[in-house]
């Protein structure tokens, strides 16, 4: 086999993993998009274009709508890193058995995708999944216009070309930010390399003087930021992702490393090597895959929500090795609740498990993951309208919330600003099935009723308390006290939740007014077998007050939990029993 | 090919002239296209027009930019025409327009049309195709007033957040044309561990050689521009409750009076306001900025005082008061408030200031709104003195998010108060203010949608009445549609700010000159 055939194998070998990789993270793609937007107008080209590296975000927030379809998305990386590889080859020609040190970049740039993790909440770089791509393959271009558009080094260095190009990298410094730094810095290497002074003086003059003039143009960037602006980091209170911006620094590195190869042209070096190497490229990106089922499940959960699919939530809610993750848990509350087996099935689940396994002290909170959505479906419309605008405040705004954003206004019945979210959510690509379902209710609202979900929202609503309260911060229990400390309720549905959330914060003050409340509204029907075994609890705790000759328990009620009770150490037997004393330290966040 | 290509880099290089790339794109599309012409035939049709922004029947300032509006009908195109006719010299003019569903103005255009309608009205004509048949509606006037405007307003740009803010913009306007300046913007020095909000910006009678705004949490201080120098001053003093919150220029002299707050939020599960914002304790200081010194004007314990504002010959201090319905003498100050929001109701005062001895008098009622279950914010005085508006709501004194609250009008002459018919919707009406000519009243208003303020601006005759308030015109109709931005503290200005962002964040940067 020809060496020509071994490298392209290599290359195929690569992509082919980094496609599974990130069919394995298609979660993490959707989500993705789903945590950006762009909208096609050009008031939002402008608005991005007043950013350096304007027009690199513009085109990121593009591309990353393409995860929307997870292949669609995958397929637009891997045409991007084919791309990039064909430059990298052409641009810095290296001898066949270090070619390897070609797939180190693109091996980057799929770990900063799949290693993202939890951080994907808390980026503030719009566009990031694709706009990195992009940006080093624009930046790879300007390094073809300072080679004339030859091959590597295979030509003398011919002056003219390489003033174009230093001029063009630093005139794109507006559009590309940090990339066109990183051209220049490439091409000042390769100046230095060949000896050509002027181009080097050029290159280091233009890299380190006209980013700050630049950047004091702007009013979008510190000017102390100017020569890395847009360099990828994440970073939220004190946090930063080491992995991020291990990524880009690595990739700056690898690069120099290359360009220096490239000039070298080094004799040594044989199959052993460039398969090691290769290995490594390979090896780099699996480290960064997450494996953890808990993130990913959430991810699924919180799309399955969205998508009103009930059965999908509970099925990974089910199949959680190790417990859920307390945002698990709130998701499965919301399936139950509109499923409408709350109360028969909420301690049929496990109700804690371990805590989310979060990189980088990242301070993870609920809030910023999943809470507008938690509010919104529990008909808590002002508290999902303000999540939803605070993250989209921090964060920015995104697909994401402006859907939420538009039916908590729906729900609250404000007709005018749903109006202007559906409006923003119509040239927004890949939400038509989200408008053709929802739009229609801005001026039909008896058309709620072909919308079960919507129904129960309003419903909720409804029965919510106007009186004003502190936001602590968290929203699980925000939402289990909203319902459960307060009485009154006209509905069975706000009834039951507020009785099942008065059973989770185990407290009987609460429990004893909803259950009688739900009782009276159920007109007697058979009670829950959870409420029935939280009643028995609670009258074993205050016989005087609540003694259980005062309730129809079901005969076998008293009997188990004469068992439940004579054993040390029960089993999790999906009781409320079993939740009431073994279900303590749940943290929530 | 190349010059399109050229124009667009070089445009996007220079951020400041991002609109000279769209207004170079534009012209080169409409350079290549016949101006629209006006069906021959069309059907009539009854129903109301539905424009975005809305300028049916508005009026305008004869100086004011074009009104870009979109047409909300079904329809695949549609031309408007834009016709007007001179009293004195007979001149008709009649230009058409019409790009898919929006109308876009040619500048040069719309100023010959406001020329020759100066004191009279420009008629539109609405046309509509619809699966190939033309439907026409009934004409709408814009009627240009002979007086004009204060060329410049300034606002804040935020999103209706409660809590977070990353970008907060202080902007101005030029109201002659749609250019628009950063003042200042915190992404200029936000970092993830240091942030800080700006707000308040406040001018000495319409004028920019003299005026403030604040920066709270890092880099805290009052940046204060006098004479035309900026510099940087902490307001808290140990006898204060906090530093300046609401400022109010003194119109001639060197003075301003604030109010110092103790202020907390709440929020709604359900109900329109979503959030309470309410003062626990609140009093008013004067700042003399020569002698860089803090006075008590008011500090009565069971009365919050807030909202200051100076009557046009500085004779008068403005402001807002109201008796606290708890113990204000409580531990848990904010519980206690809280507990007692329906009922903080403030009345309309003003003291009588002594310029010789920088003293004030007594506190004089103006208007007892708490008699008739009202509460009086953000009062303005216009520049005859003759009235005073401001947002009256059933309570409390964040009417922003108060669906009820309405821009009143009170007659200081008449001593009677009445609403400034027209310029009030549905929804929250605040921050009421005149311009220098006290023909315009500019207001936040959150008619669009009831949450995203938005600056109106509505001619305020001889006679005292307000017409029908037009919404601050933008290049693109879509533009509110699309910003996620409310319009905070809309302010009338007659200059430009001459300090450059860059500039105010080098004094932001500095430490704070303490108050004494």
């Amino acid at each position: 086999m020809s060496k020509k055939y071994i490298e392209l194998l290599f290359f195929t070998c690569f992509i082919v993993v980094a496609a599974l990789l990130l069919w394995l993270n298609e979660d993490v793609l959707y989500m993705a998009q789903q945590h950006s937007l762009f909208l096609r107008s050009t008031h939002f080209f402008a608005d991005k274009m007043r950013e350096v590296g304007g027009l690199l975000i513009w085109l990121g927030l593009t591309g990353t709508q393409c995860f929307h379809y997870p292949a669609l998305g995958i397929a637009l990386l891997l045409t991007l890193w084919a791309l990039i590889y064909q430059l990298l080859h052409r641009t810095f020609p290296l001898p066949h058995s270090w070619r390897w040190l070609h797939l180190l970049p693109l091996s980057a740039l799929v770990a900063s995708i799949i290693g993202v993790g939890y951080w994907l909440y808390y980026l503030k770089m719009p566009g990031y999944w694709v706009r990195e791509s992009i940006g080093l393959l624009l930046a790879l271009f300007l390094q073809q216009v300072f080679i004339g558009f030859g091959k590597g080094d295979s030509v003398k260095p011919r002056k003219g070309w390489q003033i174009a190009g230093i001029l063009l990298a630093a005139a794109s410094y507006p559009l590309l930010g940090w990339y066109s730094t990183l051209a220049l810095l490439l091409m000042a290497v390769r100046s230095a390399l060949q000896h050509c002074w002027q181009s080097l003086c050029l290159a280091l003059i233009a890299a380190t003087m006209l980013p700050p003039v630049i950047a004091r143009q702007y009013t979008t960037l510190r000017w102390q930021e100017a020569w890395t602006a847009h360099f990828p980091h994440a970073e939220f209170t004190g946090a930063e992702s080491s992995l991020i911006t291990g990524a880009f620094v690595a990739l700056t590195l690898i690069l120099i490393v290359i360009v220096v190869v490239s000039h070298l042209q080094p004799k040594r070096g044989g199959w052993k090597v460039a398969t090691t190497g290769a290995l490594a490229a390979v090896c780099g990106m699996l480290c960064t895959h997450i494996t953890d089922y808990n993130f990913h499940a959430e991810l699924r959960m919180y799309r399955a929500l969205e998508e009103c699919r009930w059965d999908d939530v509970l099925q990974d809610m089910k199949e959680a090795p190790s417990g859920p993750t307390r945002q698990m848990v709130s998701c499965k509350n919301v399936a139950l609740l509109h499923k409408g087996s709350l109360a028969q099935d909420m301690f049929r689940y496990d109700n804690i498990g371990p805590e989310p396994i979060v990189p980088d002290s990242l301070p993870l909170h609920m809030a910023h993951t999943c809470a507008p959505l938690l509010y919104l479906y529990h008909g808590m419309a002002n508290d999902a309208t303000h999540w939803a605008i605070e993250n989209s405040v921090e964060f920015g705004f995104t697909n994401d919330n402006l859907k939420i954003l538009a039916l908590a206004a729906l729900v609250s019945n404000e007709t005018d600003l749903a109006r202007k979210y559906f409006d923003l959510l119509r040239i927004a690509p890949f939400n038509e099935a989200f408008v053709h379902r929802y739009y229609p209710l801005l001026f039909k609202r008896e058309l709620m009723s072909q919308q079960p979900e919507m129904l129960l929202m309003c419903e909720l609503n409804r029965d919510l308390d106007t009186r004003v309260r502190k936001d602590d911060g968290s929203p699980e229990f925000r939402i289990y006290r909203t319902f459960a400390e307060v009485t009154g309720y006209q509905s069975v549905r706000t009834e039951e939740l507020a009785l099942i959330y008065s059973m989770m914060l185990k407290s009987y003050e609460c429990f004893w007014p909803h259950l009688y409340a739900f009782s009276r509204l159920t007109r007697s029907g058979k009670m829950p077998v959870a409420v029935q075994e939280a009643a028995y609890l609670g009258c074993q705790h205050d016989a005087e007050h609540y003694p259980a000759s005062n309730f129809r328990f079901d005969a076998n009620i008293p009997a188990r939990y004469e068992v439940f009770h004579s054993v040390a150490k029960p089993i999790n037997d999906h009781s409320y029993w079993y939740f009431y004393y073994f279900c303590n330290d749940a943290k929530t966040y | 090919m190349i010059i399109p290509i050229g124009i667009f880099i070089i445009s996007a290089m220079m951020q400041k002239h991002i609109n000279i790339f769209i207004l170079c794109a534009s012209l080169l599309l409409v350079g290549c296209k016949d101006r629209p012409k006006v069906p021959e035939q069309a059907l009539l049709v009854s129903k109301p027009l539905s424009i975005q922004p809305d300028y049916q029947g508005v009026t305008i300032p004869a100086n004011l930019c074009p009104t870009n509006f979109l047409v909300r009908e079904n329809g695949d195109r549609m031309v408007a025409r834009f016709s007007t006719r001179s009293n004195q010299t007979d001149k008709e003019l009649s230009f058409t327009y019409g790009k898919s569903m929006q109308v876009i103005i040619d500048p040069n255009e719309w100023e010959e049309l406001k020329q020759v309608a100066r004191g009279g009205s420009i008629e539109v004509e609405i046309f509509v195709e619809q699966q190939g048949e033309w439907y026409a509606f009934n004409p709408f006037e814009i009627h240009v007033a002979e007086e004009e405007i204060d060329p410049y307003i300034s606002y804040r740009l935020i999103p209706p957040s409660y809590v977070s803010y990353e970008e907060l913009i202080i902007e101005q306007r030029d109201l002659r044309s749609f250019e628009t300046k950063e003042i200042f913007n915190t992404r200029q020095m936000i970092t993830q561990k240091k942030g800080h909000c700006i707000n308040c910006h406040s001018y000495q009678n319409y004028g920019t050689e003299n005026m403030l705004f604040h920066v709270r949490n890092d880099w805290s201080g009052t940046v204060i521009v006098s004479e035309g120098k900026a510099s940087k001053v902490n307001l808290k003093t140990p006898q204060t409750l906090s530093a300046g919150v609401y400022p109010a220029w003194h119109p001639t002299e060197q003075l301003i009076a604030f109010s110092t707050n103790k202020t907390a939020q709440v929020f709604h599960p359900t109900h329109a306001s979503k959030v309470e914002v309410f003062d626990a304790a609140s009093d008013l200081i004067l700042y003399d900025v020569k002698a860089n010194k803090v006075t008590t004007i008011s500090d009565e314990t069971d009365q919050l005082e807030c909202f200051p504002t100076w009557s046009p010959d500085g004779e008068w201090l403005y402001f807002t008061s109201a008796r606290t319905p708890f113990d204000s003498n409580a531990k848990d100050l904010f519980a206690e408030a809280q507990q007692h929001l329906s009922d903080i109701r403030y009345d309309l005062c003003r003291k009588h200031f002594d310029r010789q001895s920088g003293t004030f008098g007594p506190t004089e009622i103006v208007y007892e709104a708490s008699a008739d279950s009202m509460s009086v914010t953000l009062p303005r005085i216009s520049p005859d003195g003759r009235y005073v508006a401001f947002s009256l709501a059933p309570y409390g004194c964040f009417h922003v998010w108060h669906p009820s609250a309405d821009i009143m009008l009170y007659d200081l002459d008449k001593k009677k108060l009445t609403p400034a018919m027209g310029i009030n919707s549905q929804y929250s009406e605040s921050y009421p203010s005149f311009s220098s000519n006290g023909r315009w009243l500019m207001t936040a208003s959150r008619r669009d949608d009831g949450n995203y303020t938005r600056p109106y601006i509505a001619y305020f005759d001889k006679n005292g009445h307000c017409h029908k308030p037009f919404e601050v015109p933008q290049q693109s109709p879509l533009y509110y549609t699309l910003s996620f931005n409310s319009f905070n503290r809309p302010e009338f200005m007659k200059e430009p700010v001459k300090i450059s962002a860059k500039q105010f964040e080098d004094v932001i940067e500095r430490e704070a000159q303490q108050a004494q």
